[in-house]
């Protein structure tokens, strides 16, 4: 175990130029957030960017580095907090992953804010005014929990150029990912969409859903 | 509520997200072959319900609203 304290700054690694295509996805790994997983990566590839999860990294040690090495490496953020709740399988305790990483990354963003800006989703107003008060004054987007809400949200925090995304638009890509999504699971052997290799899988059928729809 | 970021980068091509995403060229062949084939399926789906709408519905629509017409 490292030490825990604040570092010499002058040791610090640099914060590296981020991937302006990537944005770093934090939310629930569970079956009754699929609904909105397979939404977030339709409509992030539907605007042309490319989420990024913590899905993607290995377990072991130094897992905490490499989180925060992702976080660095994504021009933006989005934290899901709808499902930050109690856990109720025993040992019951909260799901503190999620604000964790906000943590995380509210630090990285205050020490570089020219290099990541983030986002907070959540399915219910009251609910985060409670849960977590330090955000007062934050604009959370407000999704209910559905498809149409999440569309709606990802294009009140994000516009394109060129070429901007409808909600209908989204949707059709959603529907092919989640008919691909199948497919893909099963030919990774897995029976959750959670995983590493479906991840990237998806992410790359989205992309393709998002060049077929709009050609 | 804070205005939404402006996102200037170009569309990535499937191929340039797939090498971002760590994903062989020969996979992403793979995928590609099988989003074309959904993405075909749902369009020909679409083009059925449009015309299903511009001839007044499905069958099964129109003979039950015949049939409505008759009781």
């Amino acid at each position: 175990m490292g030490p825990q304290s604040a570092d010499d700054p002058q040791q610090r690694p640099a914060y590296p130029d981020p991937n302006p295509l990537a944005v770093f996805l934090n939310f629930p790994y569970d079956e009754r957030f699929r609904k909105l997983y397979l939404g977030y990566i339709a409509g992030l590839c539907s605007f042309g960017l490319a989420p990024r999860t913590t899905l993607e990294i290995p377990g072991g040690e130094r897992r905490l580095d490499r989180i925060a090495a992702l976080i660095r490496s994504c021009r933006y953020s989005i934290h899901d907090l709808s499902r930050v709740e109690l856990d109720l399988r025993r040992p019951r305790t909260p799901r503190f992953n999620m604000p964790f990483e906000l943590g995380m990354t509210v630090m990285a963003a205050m020490e570089h804010p020219a290099r990541h800006t983030w986002f907070v989703f959540e399915s219910d107003a009251p609910r985060i005014q409670k849960s977590l008060s330090d955000l007062g004054g934050t604009d959370v987007y407000i999704h209910n929990g559905t498809l149409e809400g999440l569309f709606r949200e990802l294009c009140n925090a994000l516009v394109r150029e060129k070429r901007r995304p409808t909600v209908g638009q989204m949707m059709k890509v959603y529907a092919a990912l989640e008919a691909s999504c199948g497919g893909i699971m099963r030919r990774a052997g897995s029976h959750t969409p959670f995983g590493a290799r479906v991840f990237v899988d998806l992410v790359v059928s989205a992309n393709e859903a998002v060049m077929l729809r709009s050609s | 509520m804070r205005k939404p970021v402006v996102i200037r980068t170009p569309f990535p091509t499937t191929e340039e997200v797939a090498r971002m995403m760590g994903v062989s060229p020969a996979r992403t062949k793979e995928i590609q072959a099988m989003v074309a084939a959904i993405v075909k399926h749902q369009r020909e789906q679409e083009a059925a319900a449009g015309k299903a709408v511009k001839n007044g519905g499905s069958a099964k629509r129109r003979r039950s609203a015949a049939k409505a017409r008759v009781s």
